[in-house]
């Protein structure tokens, strides 16, 4: 029906039609074939945009992963360098005592040992958060000639681990034949959370 | 290459098949190729098409064998019967022309109940003879419609379908009927079995009349004073009937007859009082036609030539009517209009395919360097070195803390080598120096107590002590004879100890 009507239409009246036909089929043809595919290059152009920035940013992290790597074995390394010259609580424990031992093993005979009790330190208290290094004291009353005193505090400070001597005290000392009664007082340091350094 | 300017005419009788290609170039109209065939047998019987298949196909054969080829072409109306009738209107013409001509056409007894299809056109001007004259032509629809559809299986394209008489008055035109303003034409057109007498005055088709032959005279020369007698009574009629006809007639008779004798155009002659006749046969019709002709078509049909030449706008003579059914050119037209559409929207998705695949392309080379992306760079493990940098600057902070407060313990405290300070002590003390009691105070304080055996001694022992290494400005803050002592002196030394920071 629709086609005898346009069959017997007029020029203008198929012209229009055809237009209209064409005009359609065009947008539908656009529609169908053309637009999908701009839109889907459209969509990979942008994804590839996104793939290159994040290709650069990766390989500026990368970068900057690498240089942490470097910057945290450095660190690694000092601070297994610094943490060598503390004391683990084991150590400290085991050095303390020890310091009977050491002492006649250097020619002093020992006359009193006080280990005092661990405190919190002046450091700890500043940083509550990062704190693990706890100072370790102890006073030892040695018997002995000069030289073994000597070669008991070269038993003490010559080793890895750092330890202070706070003070000294000698009363009545002849270098070759007496044996004085010398009190040390020494300190050391030990790193009490070792987890959290690593 | 096919145009508009060639043509094709298709002179269909109950005998023979003819076709005429004309092509209208700068040397006028030229019969490019001219064709012929016998009807199979039982393709056409009594005016009426028998065997459309057989008809269509043998039509097809003629042109394909003869590689005719054109867009456009018109057929003579072969079926029967056929009505042709001149009307004189009435001074009042009627509102609807068609109605009116249609309820004419009714009348006739052999169109009669039937579907009419028929076509008109006015002849001469109002102004010629006081009165408004039409020519009417009709003839079944069914006979036009099979027409029509054995051309369409011969794949002709069919435009135009007239009667012989009209293709013949086309073609002669120019040399029978133009410029005969002082006498009538007659022309008296035979062919199967159907005598069409056609009058002509001043240049217009002014009577036509369709008669059977009669069957009742059936030897040669019988049949002979029969057409003579057609004509005579036409020429009498004009003599008695039309107050203003020309005593000077010019006759022409083409016809397709057999059983017409030898010497036909003189007993013509004789019997009919005309000096100006002329006798053509379809053989030699086509030399009172102005056509150019090609060398290789032999006795080309006039009829043909003459429907050729209505396509070709050649068409002096003024009778317009075609019997192809206005729908039918309507559809054709409307298909072509189609097909057009269809080409132009056909012609668009070329282009769209083509971008369509240039962009299939584009993105394909995009995924490709997509693909590149991330096959060489470190896209997959970007979530992998992020957390790796969190871990790490965490790793860093916490270490940096821990090595801080280290240092900071380390760099608080001082140090100091006892055990070669106490070596360096003693090698500083001179043999008559006693040292009785050594103490530190604040760390680096260092108090010496002790006996000398002079004053001299004392001050050799500070004077040793300040070049110790170890010692930072000694002084001597007592000294005193001790009567006690056996007169040795008694002595207090204070100094400082270099302590080094940290290490």
């Amino acid at each position: 029906m629709l086609l005898d009507n346009l069959a017997k239409s007029n020029r203008l009246s198929r012209n229009t039609v055809s237009a209209v036909m064409i005009v359609l089929s065009a947008i539908a043809m656009y529609n169908w074939i053309v637009a999908p595919r701009a839109a889907y290059l459209r969509a990979v152009q942008k994804h590839e945009i996104v793939a290159g920035n994040i290709a650069q940013k990766s390989e500026v992290i990368s970068k900057n992963v690498v240089a942490k790597r470097k910057e945290l074995q450095e660190l690694q390394e000092q601070f297994t360098k610094l943490r060598d010259t503390l004391f683990t609580p084991e150590q400290a424990k085991e050095f303390l005592s020890d310091l009977q031992t050491i002492s006649e093993e250097a020619g002093c005979s020992v006359y009193s040992l006080n280990i005092l009790t661990a405190a919190p330190s002046r450091e700890r208290q500043q940083s509550q958060d990062t704190s693990y290094i706890l100072p370790r004291s102890a006073t030892l009353t040695v018997i002995g000639v000069y030289e073994k005193i000597i070669k008991l505090m070269e038993r003490l400070q010559v080793r890895t681990q750092r330890v202070w001597v706070d003070s000294i005290k000698m009363e009545i000392f002849d270098y070759d034949s007496a044996e004085p009664k010398c009190d040390i007082t020494i300190t050391l340091y030990t790193v009490e959370d070792e987890e959290a350094a690593v | 290459m096919l145009d508009n300017k060639t043509v094709l005419g298709i002179d269909i009788s109950q005998s023979t098949i003819n076709m005429a290609l004309l092509r209208d170039g700068a040397d006028g109209v030229t019969l490019v190729k001219a064709a012929h065939c016998p009807v199979p047998d039982g393709a056409i019987k009594d005016g009426k098409i028998e065997d459309s298949v057989l008809l269509s196909k043998a039509i097809k054969t003629l042109k394909d064998t003869n590689k005719i080829r054109a867009r456009r072409a018109a057929v003579s109306l072969f079926s029967q019967p056929v009505l042709m009738q001149i009307i004189d209107m009435p001074k009042n013409l009627p509102a609807n022309i068609g109605q009116f001509i249609h309820n004419e056409v009714k009348r006739c007894v052999a169109l009669s109940g039937k579907e009419i299809a028929l076509d008109f056109c006015s002849i001469g001007s109002l102004a010629q003879r006081g009165t408004s004259r039409i020519f009417v032509l009709a003839t079944e629809a069914e006979n036009v419609a099979g027409i029509a559809r054995v051309c369409n299986s011969a794949q002709l394209n069919i435009e135009v379908i007239e009667p012989p008489i009209l293709a013949y008055a086309r073609a002669f035109y120019p040399q029978k009927i133009a410029g005969r303003f002082d006498c009538n034409v007659l022309m008296g057109i035979i062919q199967d079995n159907i005598l069409t007498l056609g009058v002509f005055r001043k240049q217009n088709l002014d009577f036509v009349r369709s008669k059977e032959i009669d069957r009742e005279a059936t030897q040669p020369e019988e049949l002979c004073y029969w057409l003579a007698d057609q004509i005579n009574t036409v020429i009498k009629f004009y003599d008695v009937e039309v107050s203003d006809s020309y005593p000077q007639w010019e006759v022409t008779v083409v016809a397709d007859c057999p059983q017409l004798p030898e010497g036909v155009e003189e007993t013509l002659k004789a019997k009919v009082d005309c000096p100006e006749l002329s006798f053509r046969t379809p053989q030699n019709a086509f030399q009172d036609t102005f056509i150019n002709q090609n060398a290789g078509s032999d006795h080309p049909s006039v009829v043909a030539v003459g429907l050729g030449m209505k396509l070709l706008d050649t068409d002096d003579i003024n009778l317009g009517v075609n019997l192809l059914p206005l729908e039918s050119a309507e559809v054709k037209s409307f298909k072509k209009h189609v097909l057009i559409t269809a080409n132009i929207i056909a012609a668009l998705l070329l282009p769209m395919i083509f971008v369509s695949g240039a962009l299939s392309m584009m993105t394909n080379k995009v995924n490709k360097n997509i693909a590149h992306i991330k096959r060489t760079e470190f896209i997959d493990d970007m979530h992998s070195l992020l957390r790796e940098e969190a871990i790490s600057d965490k790793q860093i902070i916490s270490l940096s803390e821990g090595i801080e407060q280290m240092n900071k313990i380390l760099e608080s405290r001082h140090s100091l080598p006892w055990y070669e300070f106490l070596n360096e002590l003693r090698t500083a003390t001179p043999s008559n120096v006693r040292i009785t009691e050594l103490f530190s105070k604040a760390n680096s304080k260092i108090y010496l107590k002790g006996l000398a055996s002079s004053y001299e001694a004392v001050h050799l022992f500070v004077k040793m002590l300040n070049k110790s290494e170890y010692i930072d400005s000694a002084s001597l803050v007592e000294t005193e004879r001790e009567s006690s002592h056996r007169g040795l002196v008694s002595y207090e030394i204070n100094f400082s100890l270099v302590m080094k920071k940290g290490s």
